[in-house]
């Protein structure tokens, strides 16, 4: 949607001290909801502080939709050689291509991502000095179809009552497309074999005593319109949606964390959104900050491993 | 399939015999009205509330109403005159593009097979129908209404198409036609349609409604009750912690309490029952300090509750 005034499509700014251009910003990147780029440029200036502390110090993987959510998209690890030297990097010493990351550690690297077509924030878990250790564990809940997010965010509460029990601090978000994530804040003193292990043992005592909603299949054929409990995120150089970020949908979602209350009466993914997001953070505050305080994850190790 | 005519299709000096099968069926479940007293179907009775008596096949006639209250009674003999003699063909009367014919013009649609004697005559018409790409307008008889209709090929055979005559589509009064979008409303929305064009799979759309209703059918004949929607069932979360204590007890039996931890199992199973229903953050965070409480100061920074509206909020509730 054009705005008032005339439609800008490129400027310059001045961001962090650093001048970057940003470009297309008329471009509509969500038909469906009439969002533009420059839209979504705005979304993340506005959401940044509350983003960035979680990914600042860990290696980005782009998901870059140069022409919109429907336009097709691709993967993209490498920081583009042309980058400005400003854009700080990571250097993978164990991938074999040697990838270089971008760090996204500041509002003007992330905006020069989002320029890039990026929509998603996919950061590890694990930062660049402790790569080989996540800072937070993840139950990746993925709905099988006929199940939906509310079906996800029963074996929401289920996860969360175990959690609870163990005297857990946790965060459940809508990954804002049909499922939920629930993230669990570590010290990152343990491997990402031994998390996912950690994780998996309680994805496998739910899917043993909730079998007729839960499953562990890893084929999408096999999951019977299940509940996918997917402990397997937990790997090194994996990233999904992380804490605020919008989605690829017709609605533009937003992933977002909810109250425990709200996980326990019901929400819908689409109530969270582009449109919202900076009201709801008035309104409840940041959910997010829960991620500060580290649970001791040998516990589950001892108990579920 | 079931014969519900037979005749030929009669085009110039060609005559292919056939039979006529419905080729589609609306899946719908049948109810009966039951008298809830004593669960027996009902009848309907035909009554002259005038008269007050039942009305039997026998004293009924046929009237219009010319005006209101008027009546002009036609006898059946007299119906019979303008009935169309029995004719047993399908007329074609021109051949027209497909495409030329709005589908609001379709009625029902029927297959037509051919009789043993005349195959080789219907595979003639069909092909050369196929490949002159037309369709043909055709005249039938059934139940003694003349139809207009459309034959077409369709898969290996004919398909038959009865058609509303023109005089019976109504026409379509727009008000909207005056307002014109803007070319970028419109350009948004042709990419709209672009982005979701897709080619037609039929197998993908399903009647939802029916297959729960055939659900609810079936688990009601076997005396069940039918859920629609499973809400958080609070009996089944005590199952599950009763489940999930039983575990970790059993790990404790294994593996002793886990280590350097200052707080026992048993401990955490008590208290957390008054947890089940909701959380409070203070009481998490409080909960990490409890974690951490062997090594004050180290991480104090990251562990110091933040005051917050949720924090405050939950602690005077």
């Amino acid at each position: 949607m054009s705005k008032p005034g005339g439609v800008v499509g490129k400027v310059t700014v001045e961001v962090d001290g650093r001048k970057l251009a940003l470009t297309n910003l008329d471009k509509v990147y969500f038909p469906e909801s009439g969002i533009t780029k420059g839209e979504l440029i705005q979304f993340y200036t506005e959401m940044a502080p509350y983003i960035l502390p979680h990914i600042s110090q860990s290696p980005f993987t782009m998901v870059r939709y140069p022409e919109g959510i429907h336009g097709g998209f691709f993967y993209q690890k490498e920081c583009p050689a042309q980058a400005p030297e400003w854009v700080e990097r990571y250097q993978d010493p164990h991938s074999r291509e040697g990838i270089t990351y971008v760090i996204c550690n500041k509002l003007s690297t992330l905006l020069y991502l989002i320029n890039l077509g990026c929509i998603e924030i996919h950061a590890w878990a694990s930062t660049e000095d402790k790569p080989e250790n996540p800072e937070w564990a993840v139950f990746d809940l993925d709905p099988d179809p006929p199940s939906g997010f509310a079906e996800a965010l029963q074996a929401a509460r289920w996860l969360g009552q175990i959690l609870l029990e163990l005297k857990m601090n946790f965060l459940v978000k809508t990954s804002g497309a049909s499922g939920v994530h629930i993230l669990l804040p570590i010290e990152n003193e343990y491997s990402y074999t031994q998390v996912q292990q950690g994780v998996g043992g309680i994805c496998r005592f739910l899917a043993k005593e909730r079998s007729d909603a839960c499953t562990l299949e890893r084929s999408v054929k096999k999951r019977e319109g299940k509940v996918y409990l997917d402990y397997l995120q937990n790997g090194r150089g994996r990233t999904m949606a992380g804490i605020y970020s919008a989605r690829p949908t017709a609605k533009a979602t937003v992933s977002t964390p909810l109250l425990w209350e709200e996980v326990m009466a019901g929400v819908r993914t689409e109530d969270f959104h582009l449109h919202n997001s900076k009201l709801r953070l008035k309104d409840v505050g940041d959910l997010s900050q829960t991620m500060r305080n580290k649970n001791d994850f040998s516990k589950i190790l001892h108990y579920f491993t | 399939m079931h014969t519900l005519w037979k005749g030929s299709i009669s085009f110039g000096l060609v005559n292919v015999p056939v039979k006529l099968h419905a080729a589609t069926e609306a899946k719908e479940f049948q109810f009966h009205y039951l008298h809830n007293a004593c669960q027996r179907r009902i009848r309907y009775a035909k009554k002259c509330p005038h008269c007050e008596v039942e009305v039997g096949p026998g004293d009924l006639v046929k009237g219009y109403e010319y005006e209101r209250d008027h009546y002009v009674i036609l006898t059946d003999e007299e119906m019979a005159v303008l009935e169309q003699p029995r004719k047993r063909s399908i007329d074609i009367l021109d051949f027209v593009n497909l495409s030329d014919i709005d589908p609001v013009y379709y009625q029902k649609s029927y297959y037509l097979s051919p009789e043993d004697t005349a195959q080789k005559a219907y595979r003639l018409l069909s092909q050369a129908m196929l490949e002159s790409g037309k369709v043909a307008l055709a005249r039938i008889t059934l139940r003694s209404k003349q139809h207009l209709a459309c034959l077409r090929v369709y898969e290996e055979g004919l398909v038959l198409e009865t058609m509303y005559y023109p005089d019976e589509i109504r026409h379509l009064e727009s008000t909207w036609n005056q307002v014109v979008p803007t070319e970028a409303e419109l350009s948004m929305a042709k990419q709209l349609i672009e982005s979701l064009a897709k080619p037609f799979e039929p197998e993908k759309y399903l009647d939802e409604v029916r297959a729960q209703l055939a659900e609810m059918i079936e688990k009601k004949v076997q005396g069940q009750t039918f859920v629609i929607e499973s809400e958080p069932q609070q009996g089944k979360v005590l199952d599950l912690m009763e489940a999930l204590r039983a575990s970790l007890a059993m790990a404790e039996e294994k593996k002793g309490k886990p280590a350097g931890r200052n707080q026992a199992g048993s401990e955490t199973v008590a208290d957390a029952k008054s947890e089940v229903s909701g959380f409070s953050e203070l009481s998490e965070l409080n909960q990490a300090n409890e974690v951490k409480g062997g090594e004050p100061g180290v991480k104090e920074s990251s562990l110091k509750p933040k005051p917050r509206k949720r924090a405050a909020r939950a602690k005077g509730a």
